[in-house]
């Protein structure tokens, strides 16, 4: 498996659409650590998602991945919030586009660990929205890389859907340096042993807290931990 | 053959046979009935002329298409990524596409001689803005989330042109590929007729002066049945690939 990767982001100011998104914001990522981010709707989280995949630069931007900065970097696996498959490559194909070197042994293997033994050959069309994110995040695991990142990937579908996905999720992504970002508390409560909440305009960071998932406290205390303190930002922001 | 395929053949033998009703009626020797027209037919292949006639005007045709096609679709996708490209060029293309294609057959004649060069290139510069404001809409609605897609996993050029993009251009190129076929048909036979010493429009322009009905209605079955044979065994097929993923 490659090797966890750490994470530097250093924002002096970026602009969007004509607002000042981040000023003088700074977040580092050790390398291993699940960290979930939470923030309300446009402050900015996918945005800083989309900077650490090297996706979005600025003059104002320095991220670097792994040392490297993000957009030299190799890609890291990434799960869109909507799957993004292509609709008119099979199951197989979606996931050979981004990692030419696999077999198709190898693609039949991940395709089975995220619970779908044999689709290898069915379009998108012929999936639910849950199977395509399945396909979606064998995806993201296709890519050697130590860093998976996650943008809202469980937003789009059921509850019972969501909660298989971040099971699937947590099973297969374990050791790797994982990013979340989500407005869902369940998400951070299973998924991240660190939580950092985005907060205001230009975003700033308004709690980031160590959640311990090796076993001390539930899933119930995770959750209440995470939606106080959400609750707590919400009353002072 | 599927229900949809049925209803065409039937469709197409209602046809045939109201033209034979039409005509027996009619007992006019400028409407001749389908069996006429067939003896007609079998003499054309026989004597000789339909067959080379066919033979030039496809191989005009097939010049024709296979260049705009070309010209045009590099257009398009230069236009549709380049904004000031397509700004400067783009009161081009609306000439282009409103000049009469007999002007510009006219002018290429009168440039390069009664030739097939002459010819093929009139149909080039009457075809291309087509295929070029076609391919140039393909481009502009191609999806920003799948390059986005391509950019995350650092996709190589070459296959984010062969997997992402072209997919989505299919469509496009087919929708060129057909109204553009139709149209080369046209335009060839128009300018074969002014300025050819053979093919399809030539030999029409004969059956025209010799009030040849007959003969002209011959060579018109023929054309049609060249031109639903490639409808059939090549754009539809085509079509039917590029579409199979959204109903699998």
């Amino acid at each position: 498996m490659a090797k966890p990767i750490d994470i530097r982001v250093r924002i002096t100011r970026f602009e969007y659409a004509g607002s000042v998104l981040f000023n003088d914001f700074a977040l580092t990522v050790p390398a291993g650590q699940s960290i979930a981010i939470l923030g309300a709707s446009g402050v900015g989280k996918t945005t800083l998602l989309r900077m650490i995949a090297g996706d979005q630069t600025g003059a104002g931007v320095e991220v670097t991945v792994g040392g490297i900065p993000a957009a030299a970097s190799p890609a890291a696996g990434y799960l869109f919030q909507d799957a993004r498959l292509l609709p008119w490559l099979s199951a197989a194909e979606n996931i050979q586009l981004v990692a030419p070197n696999l077999t198709h042994a190898d693609i039949a293997d991940l395709l089975a660990k995220v619970g779908l033994p044999g689709q290898g050959g069915t379009y998108p069309a012929a999936l639910s929205a849950g199977m395509q994110q399945r396909v979606g995040l064998a995806r993201a695991l296709a890519v050697q890389s130590g860093l998976v990142l996650l943008d809202e990937p469980f937003a789009a579908l059921d509850p019972d859907t969501a909660q298989k996905m971040r099971e699937t999720l947590a099973s297969l992504t374990g050791g790797k340096t994982r990013i979340i970002v989500t407005h869902d508390p369940l998400d951070a409560a299973m998924l991240a042993d660190r939580v950092v909440m985005l907060t205001g305009r230009p975003a700033r960071i308004g709690a980031d807290f160590v959640l311990d998932q090796s076993g001390g406290g539930d899933l119930t205390d995770r959750l209440d931990r995470v939606a106080g303190a959400w609750a707590r930002l919400g009353a002072t922001a | 053959m599927g229900n949809g395929k049925w209803i065409e053949f039937a469709s197409l033998v209602v046809l045939f046979l109201l033209w034979a009703a039409l005509a027996n009626l009619a007992q006019s020797r400028v409407f001749p009935d389908p069996v006429t027209v067939g003896y007609r037919l079998v003499d054309l292949i026989r004597s000789g002329p339909l067959v080379r006639d066919f033979s030039l005007t496809l191989a005009r045709s097939l010049a024709g298409f296979v260049g705009a096609m070309a010209i045009g679709c590099l257009l398009g996708i230069l236009f549709g990524r380049v904004t000031w490209l397509d700004r400067f060029f783009s009161l081009w293309v609306v000439i282009g596409l409103n000049i009469p294609a007999l002007v510009v057959g006219i002018l290429c004649y009168i440039a390069f001689g009664l030739t097939d060069l002459a010819l093929v290139t009139a149909v080039i510069l009457n075809k291309v803005p087509l295929v070029t404001t076609t391919l140039r809409e393909g481009v502009r609605a191609l999806s920003a989330d799948y390059d986005e897609l391509a950019r995350i996993f650092r996709l190589a050029r070459w296959r984010v042109l062969l997997r992402v993009h072209l997919p989505q251009l299919v469509p496009y190129i087919l929708a060129a590929a057909r109204t553009g076929l139709s149209l080369v048909w046209k335009i060839v036979l128009v300018f074969e007729v002014i300025g050819s010493d053979g093919g399809v429009g030539f030999r029409v322009g004969l059956f025209f002066q010799n009030f040849d009905m007959a003969g002209l209605l011959a060579y018109t079955v023929t054309f049609v049945g060249l031109v639903l044979g490639i409808e059939y065994a090549i754009l539809r097929p085509l079509e039917e690939r590029s579409r199979r993923w959204r109903n699998p």
